[in-house]
């Protein structure tokens, strides 16, 4: 680096010798409103000579005595040439580009086309509003910028993954939902496709999530983002480009000044995490409030007032103690969570020449989480050139390499989770964490636990002590990325162009999974041994190349370009696992340590080509009415057996209104536009065939036993295909003040295949098949304003709008069967319904309670012989809700100042419900504050902990004039405790008639005829099974970025031998509203990391996820 | 220049559009395919032993359902298997066994191809032992439209039980030439179950017969003439060890004893420590001075005694080669103020059930609650999930394997039980006496219990056979019941046919006898399931339906 830096600055003083004759200077303004215009470079045409404009406007240039001409260049005008003469006063005029309209944008197959003539809508974010907030990951900036994109980070977390959905998820809720609707990412034209040997966009390992592929590119090296939403715009991708396609183009040095420059920048954040849980802490374990027990987690216990004393093991004296138990009174994540850091350094280099330019990026990234020993760095190589062999070719060249490796890092999702156990498993009246640090018994480093929660025993725990957790159980992950392109553009003549493309992705991760010993009881360990050592490692190479000829032509009053071009696709991915679910010895992490009959292994490959041609034709008459087609065959499948080939066409149209009519001049621009695509995705001919497999380990060392695959193939299966229509609207009014593009459109995915479970009589447990459609609707709508401009203050705002509704149109009877509708199940107490109608993202409960049907009681919950609520059965289910929001408002604004910019990004979702796993456990395991006392007007329970939390008196012995209630109040009563709670409802006297009211008793209403029980059974039953009861509104509004940012004037630049000076106040994630109240962040609510199994990515479900973090910093960016 | 660009052109191709057929793996991906295709015969036959006796071995052990109903095993921590809750929601052993079933399926067509008559004989007996399970537990299932989702049949109807019977008899028959007729061997190391002796799989084979004739005794028309054709048969008798059951390994969980170390964590482990012996299965050990009570109990922890002078008395018990130490806690039952509050409240409650007394079971029928047994109250001395005044299972079942622990799916002391009822019941000739101590012989030696013990337990007069039809069929029944012990699936169906031991009053909870049908069945195949519900008595899906079997 240091090198780099004094490579930089011997350029510098190099230039800075250049010979010198005159000086020229002038004032740049504006033609429209006669403003000065800071920053316009100004440079000496063919030279690398140049200056800036100060924010008076004003400049100057050393140029030769005579001759010469001045490039003046400012984004959003006119790049205007000024002949110098012999002057040296030059003032310039410049005026803005016309409308904007001749704007080009990159679509798809990296094809530049002008952003008037698109019949599709498309957002780009360029690379200013990337690196304004400082996010060190490129996916998460883009929040709340674009209008009909959905981004979800899984965490909190600053390097976690984002989840990306473009118009919503038309998945079946059975096909793995939002995971698998993820966009194709293209870089600088090559489509990367998600080739990992996980098959997914995102690697995560043990519920640890180590961030998407995607989510290591630095904000800094792109240039810009180009979403394309619908399917016209993605078509020419075929199947790939079926979710949208993100188009991401990296910086490179063209378009600079001549010659070198250098830049640098470095922001450091620090994160800190906020909003935690509220948790009880004034009663302990135990399952009543008199006596104490040490078997389970539950704090239904004796109050923490230091009345109760017990048995208890000192983690920090490391021995039983009897006395007064007390609370910890802490909340145990806080206590946990510390501040994190990261530190984002970036150099770069480009140069820019007459033959090409180049542009070289060093960044290096190092954060600290939040979660104590879990560290990520990152280092990226990024290399970009272009040089013009001659006038008619250029080749363009760019190479990335990006490193990154976490020595730990923490699952932060599920029931493994740290945070999970800290929730729900720690009770408050262990010691505060810091008196568990020394997680080791001493004298037995390594060994054995000094554990959280002790067995009466002695030393064997039984819940890990959570330190033990942070340094033993380690997650180590690196991935090496290599990826770039190589291209020629050779212009054959006038009107026709070839493009040669090939892109390459070598991807390779490894993970490493170390547990020490510990977890196993020590009398265990001679026959079961301890400790877990896993290595993975996966490999995903792919090649895609394309070669594309052009024809442009230009006939009277009709322009044409057509284009046709030739794909080709090679993936090939293996990985490999090692998995010791034990070890021998402690300490010694490496397979040949493995305990005995504790060691699998396992490897994978897979080869996939793909060969497609495709084809665009568009023509554009008088620049107004703009028709676009174009067409793909894919031919995929590798064996000749499992051969295949698919078409997918689109068309689009739009007229420019403003040039067919004249409009009234505050039009600056109205177009028209529709677009129709039908892309599908690629199934290639399965073999319908039992195929075995063996189980892994062998039933013996001479025995091996093997497994069916029952899965069996529809012979009717037909390929899946994504219908989208759009209509749109652009209107750029008063000057480009307001700027407001609308876009109603509409996607069906038809013939979605899946796998459907079938009758297990079949012989089968599951057949692919296609399932059905589902049809998204919605509207996006994206607004600029710029109600402020002039000399000193320019104000813009830019809102998004996104709603959109998917719905379940038909659906196949195969799937269905006789009953109309299926239910899948969701995370255990939920499920989602799959039914004509149905709305994408309900999800069900999956336990409804039993109530009277019909009489005087109609309504009211129905007890069982125990007092308790009874499930009711399927047919009763209620929707809880649905976890999508019913639209997204994305607020974005920026204030500028002479030099200073103020800029905030907000997002506002509104709508949608989620289900509080977190409430479910804080309630059984009595840590919620809800669980203390039924309060006032609960329409469930009433009663309380004791009678200072308003429990009831327990009744006589036998008092009730029912055997079922003395049965079961006797065994339970207490006369010294007032603990007695109850349900809320009524109870059918066995065998009566349940027509006659009469026959019904009201639980409550006549205390000695009351099915008591104590809040640990009466409450914590209530809400363990029936997930209806904590589902809360997921409204939410996040103040997601704030930057102050401050430019240095030129002239105190340049005399510190530098061009341009930035420094940034950063502020991310600074403060969240939720309407619920809630402590708790609606947008992770994934019941796991996007990975495996029929939850992957299951949105809607909240459970111990890290609380909402904030990230505070500053950015400096220097410019030589 | 032009050589520049040619080369460049060259190469772009070269990447491009160069993947030969060596790229694609094509010869290797194709041959992958055809291989997983096919599986040897030694290979289905151990997987076929291994899944169905550990299905079975599940049923009679490691899911505490159907031990619980058959009052062997009591659970003293939460859920209710001990008053039968969990017979309220359907139940997916249909599917696993289903599961099991679509292996088998896949095998016969396998070794079909192959002509390996004998193999497909045995598959088919296995075949025709799962299905009877489902019919056995849930009344009319699917059978003959099952197993056929490939040639379109994805929503099968059910046979009638009345039909099933007599089709899983035919089948049995054909499985038994099958087994004859075949010529090609079986492989000794992976015949888990007979060492690839074919004589044994007949025995099996016919022996299963009996089980499920003795099963319809009651309907079969012709039930009497088949069980004595089938008693004529070889059946499994006689030969030293030779039972429908496999070893264990003891080197994964899924090769060991479900109550290892590989499993719950051995005899420290919760689920371990959760189960306790049921009284009534102790006590009526204790009748009959049975040596089997040691091999299957450890003594009480702290044992409740009157005798004040052995208050505090610790003493050693050495069974089986495993070690305990219990100690004597005194309680006066004549003067219930002289004892410590909570020892009182236990007195008042009824709990304290037996005293003076090494071994004590668990209540039938009590809630699965630790303070519920026998009087259990020292919860803080850490008896929280123990229970010191309830005798925890042997530290045997706290193997992962052991020359005792099986996975079994019959023993040959059932076919003689089987054969004594078929005399006394008058199906026909011979001692059923003979019968009857050959089935306890078997059974007492399969527990490890020496021969000069078995004489002794054998000349005990309560052994008698008193002689009349009811009171033997009650004494072979009671025998039967013991003998079935950890294979409880085989002993609940008894208990449902015979209601013999007269043990099922259990606590007033109404004795469930059958599972409810998967969900998934309603769900997805309610054509088949409403025609299934409709032979019930009375016609709903419930767990006191009464099946063909039992009308």
């Amino acid at each position: 680096m240091k090198k780099l830096l004094l490579f930089s600055l011997t350029f510098l003083f190099a230039l800075s010798v250049w010979a010198q004759n005159r000086v020229v200077s002038g004032k740049v303004t504006d033609l429209q409103d006669g403003s000065a215009l800071p920053g316009v470079n100004v440079v000496l045409k063919g030279t690398a000579n140049g200056s800036v404009t100060d924010s008076d406007g004003n400049y100057s240039l050393s140029i030769p005595s005579s001759g010469g001409t001045l490039v003046f260049s400012f984004i959003g005008f006119k790049t205007q040439e000024v002949d110098a003469g012999e002057k040296t006063i030059l003032n310039a005029q410049m005026t803005t580009e016309a409308r904007g309209l001749d704007e080009v944008v990159v679509t798809a197959l990296g094809i530049e086309r002008s952003k008037k003539s698109l019949a599709y809508s498309i957002s780009d974010v360029k690379s200013e509003d990337l690196v304004k907030g400082g996010a060190i990951n490129a996916m998460k900036s883009l929040d709340g910028k674009i209008s009909g994109v959905n981004l979800t980070s899984l965490s909190s977390d600053p390097t976690s993954s984002v989840l990306v959905n473009i118009r919503g998820n038309s998945l079946l809720p059975t096909l793995g939902g939002a995971a698998n609707s993820q966009p194709l990412y293209v870089i600088n034209g090559v489509p990367m496709y998600n080739s990992t040997a996980s098959g997914n966009s995102i690697a995560a390992q043990n519920g640890v999530d180590f961030g998407n592929i995607l989510s290591q590119l630095n904000p800094e090296d792109i240039e810009s983002i180009t979403v394309l939403k619908g399917g016209s715009a993605g078509a020419l991708y075929g199947s790939a480009g079926g979710n949208g396609v993100i188009m991401i183009t990296t910086k490179s040095g063209k378009g600079g000044k001549k010659g070198i420059g250098v830049s640098a920048s470095v922001a450091t954040t620090a994160d800190s995490p906020y909003r935690f849980i509220k948790e009880q802490n004034q009663y302990g374990q135990g399952e009543r409030a008199d006596s104490w027990q040490y078997d389970n987690t539950d704090t239904y216990g004796p109050k923490l007032d230091g009345s109760f004393t017990g048995d208890f093991w000192n983690t920090k004296t490391q021995q039983w103690e009897n006395g007064p138990q007390r609370s910890a009174n802490e909340d145990r994540v806080k206590a946990y969570l510390q501040t994190g850091t990261t530190v984002t350094t970036n150099v770069n280099l480009d140069g820019n020449y007459d033959k090409g330019s180049f542009r070289l990026s060093v960044t290096d990234m190092k954060n600290t989480g939040v979660m104590p020993n879990t560290k990520t760095t990152q280092n990226s190589i990024s290399f970009n050139s272009d040089y013009r062999l001659t006038d008619k070719i250029k080749i363009t060249a760019n190479a990335n390499y990006v490193r990154t490796y976490s020595p730990n890092k923490a699952n932060v999702t599920g029931s493994n989770s740290i945070l999970n156990r800290l929730l729900f498993n720690l009770p408050t009246n262990l010691q505060p964490l810091s008196d568990m640090k020394n997680y080791w018994l001493t004298g037995f480093d390594g060994l054995l636990m000094n554990g959280a929660i002790q067995r009466d025993n002695g030393i064997d725990q039984s819940e890990p002590n959570p330190w033990w957790i942070t340094n033993e159980q380690l997650n180590i992950f690196t991935r090496n990325n290599f990826f770039g392109k190589i291209q020629m553009d050779w212009k054959l003549n006038d009107n026709f162009s070839l493009l040669l493309r090939s892109g390459l992705n070598n991807l390779n991760e490894n993970y490493e999974y170390r547990q020490s010993f510990g977890i196993q009881r020590l009398s265990n360990r001679p026959g079961s041994g301890d400790g877990a050592f896993n290595a993975n490692t996966s490999n995903a190479f792919n090649v895609v190349s394309d070669a594309i000829i052009s024809y442009n032509k230009t006939v009277s009053d009709f322009t044409f370009a057509a284009a046709a071009g030739v794909n080709y696709v090679y993936n090939s991915a293996n990985s490999f696992y090692t998995n010791a679910s034990a070890l021998s010895t402690p300490n010694w992490f490496n397979t040949a340590n493995a305990f005995p009959n504790k060691l699998t292994a396992g490897y994978d490959w897979s080869v996939r080509p793909q060969h497609s041609f495709y084809g665009t034709f568009d023509v554009s008459w008088k620049e107004q009415l703009f028709l676009g087609l174009t067409g793909r065959q894919d031919y995929i499948g590798n064996l000749s057996e499992e051969k295949i080939n698919y078409f997918y066409p689109s068309v689009s149209a739009s007229w420019l209104v403003n040039e067919s009519f004249v409009l009234p001049q505050q039009f600056d621009m109205v177009k028209v536009r529709l677009a129709y695509a039908n892309v599908g995705n690629g199934l290639i001919n399965y073999r319908n065939i039992d195929t075995f497999g063996y189980n892994i380990p062998d039933w013996s060392g001479s025995v091996k036993t093997g497994t069916v695959s029952s899965t069996l193939i529809d012979p009717n299966i037909k390929p899946m295909s994504s219908v989208t229509k759009e209509v749109g609207l652009d209107m750029w009014l008063f000057r480009k003040k307001i700027m407001l593009d609308l876009t109603y459109f509409s996607k069906s995915q038809i013939n979605q295949t899946g796998s459907v479970p079938v009758v297990p009589g079949s012989g089968y447990t599951s057949m692919t098949t296609n399932i059905g459609d589902v049809t998204n609707k919605g509207i996006e709508i994206g607004l600029t304003i710029n109600p402020v401009k002039s000399n000193d203050w320019n104000w813009s705002v830019t809102g998004s709008f996104t709603h959109y509704k998917a719905t379940m149109t038909s659906l196949s009877d195969q799937f269905l069967g006789s009953g109309g509708y299926y239910f899948a199940n969701y995370d255990g107490k939920t499920m989602v319904k799959v039914a004509p109608g149905e709305v994408i993202g309900n999800i069900y409960e999956q336990n409804p309670i039993l109530r009277v049907t019909s009489g005087k009681y109609a309504g009211m919950p129905l007890l069982d012989d125990d007092g308790k609520f009874q499930n009711s059965g399927a047919a009763d289910r209620q929707q809880i809700g649905n976890y999508n929001p019913n639209y997204i408002l994305g607020l974005n604004t920026t204030l500028t100042y002479k030099r200073f910019s103020l800029n905030m990004v907000g997002s506002f979702r509104v709508g949608g419900k989620y289900v509080s796993v977190n409430q479910q456990y804080m309630d059984s395991n009595g840590r919620s504050i809800e669980s203390l006392s039924s309060g006032d007007n609960n329409p469930y329970w009433k009663g309380g902990r004791d009678a200072s939390m308003g429990g009831l008196p327990w009744p006589a012995v036998g008092s009730s004039d029912y055997q079922e209630m003395n049965d079961y109040n006797d065994p339970n009563h207490n006369d010294n405790l007032n603990d007695a709670g109850y349900a809320k409802g009524v109870w059918l006297v066995p065998g009566s008639d349940a027509s006659n009211d009469a026959n019904y008793v009201v639980n409550g209403a006549d205390p000695k005829n009351t099915f008591y029980d104590f809040t640990y059974n009466a409450f914590g039953d209530v809400i363990w099974n029936f997930a209806g009861l904590r589902s809360y509104d997921a409204t939410n509004f996040k103040m997601r970025e704030i930057s102050l940012n401050y430019n240095l004037p030129t002239a105190l630049a340049t005399k510190m031998k530098l061009t341009n000076v930035n420094l940034s106040f950063i502020a991310r994630n600074v403060f969240q509203w939720n309407k619920s109240g809630r402590n708790e962040d609606p947008e992770t609510a994934f019941t796991n990391v996007a990975g495996t199994g029929g939850g992957a990515g299951a949105q809607g479900v909240l459970r111990a996820t890290l609380p909402s973090i904030r990230s505070l910093g500053f950015k400096l960016s220097l410019s030589f | 220049m032009k050589n520049i660009l040619k080369s460049i052109f060259a190469l772009t191709l070269l990447v491009g559009v160069s993947c030969s057929d060596d790229d694609l793996r094509k010869h290797d991906v194709l041959a992958q395919k055809n291989a997983i295709e096919n599986q040897a015969d030694p290979i289905l036959l151990s997987t076929i032993i291994t899944n169905s006796t550990l299905f079975y071995q599940n049923l009679g052990w490691g899911d505490s359902r159907l031990p619980s109903a058959a009052q062997v095993m009591m659970k003293n921590y939460q859920g209710g298997d001990n008053i039968y809750s969990s017979f309220k929601a359907p139940s997916d052993d249909l599917n696993n066994a289903m599961n099991m079933l679509k292996y088998v399926q896949v095998a016969i067509d396998r070794a079909n191809e192959r002509g390996s008559n004998t193999h497909v004989g045995i598959f088919k007996t296995f075949k025709v032992l799962m299905f009877s399970f489902m019919t056995d537990f849930y009344g009319d299932v699917y059978y003959s439209q099952a197993l056929q989702g490939r040639e379109g049949i994805l929503y099968p109807q059910y046979d009638k039980q009345s039909d099933l019977y007599v089709a899983l008899l035919a089948e049995l028959d054909e499985a038994a030439t099958l087994i004859s007729s075949g010529n090609e061997s079986i492989s000794p190391t992976y015949d888990l179950m007979f060492g690839g002796d074919k004589s044994q799989w007949t025995k099996f084979n016919n022996s299963l017969k009996l089980r499920l004739l003795v099963h319809a005794s009651a309907k079969l028309p012709n039930a009497a003439a088949q069980i004595a054709a089938t008693a004529a048969k070889p059946l499994l008798s006689e030969d030293a060890d030779m039972n429908a059951s496999i070893a264990y390994e003891g080197t994964t969980s899924r090769n060991s004893w479900v109550g290892g170390s590989n499993n719950w964590g051995g005899t420290t482990g919760n689920e371990f420590v959760r189960r306790r012996p049921c009284k009534t299965l102790v006590d009526m050990l204790a009748t009959y001075s049975d040596p089997r009570t040691s091999v299957w109990f450890a003594p009480i922890e702290k044992p409740w005694t009157t005798n004040i002078a052995l208050d505090g008395v610790s003493f050693q018990t050495n069974s089986n080669g495993y070690n305990y130490t219990s100690t004597w806690e005194y309680v006066d039952l004549a003067v219930p103020a002289n004892n410590s509050p909570e020892i009182q409240t236990q007195i008042a409650n009824g709990n304290i059930l037996d005293v003076d007394k090494k071994y004590a079971g668990y209540e039938a029928g009590m809630l699965g609650d630790f303070k519920n047994g026998n009087g259990h109250y020292n919860t803080a001395d850490g008896g929280a999930y123990g229970n010191f005044k309830v005798s925890p299972w042997s530290n045997l079942f706290g193997q992962n394997s052991n020359a005792l622990l099986k996975a079994q799916i019959m023993n040959k002391d059932e076919v003689q039980f089987m054969l004594a009822e078929a005399v006394t019941q008058g199906w026909i000739g011979g001692s059923a006496d003979t019968y009857y101590r050959k089935g306890i012989t078997y059974s007492l030696k399969r527990w490890g219990v020496s021969d000069a013990d078995i004489t002794t337990y054998l000349a005990q007069p309560i052994i008698t056979l008193p002689g009349n039809k009811a009171g033997d069929l009650e004494k072979i029944a009671t025998q039967k019941w013991i003998g079935l012990f950890s294979v409880a699936s085989e002993a609940y169906l008894e208990l449902r046919r015979t209601n013999l031991p007269d043990i099922i009053g259990n606590n007033n909870n109404q004795f469930p006898i059958r599972f409810r049908y998967p969900a998934s069945e309603l769900g997805q195949n309610k054509p088949a399931y409403d025609a299934g519900v409709a032979t019930l008595l009375p016609a709903e899906d419930s767990q006191y339906a009464k099946m063909w079997l039992l009308q």
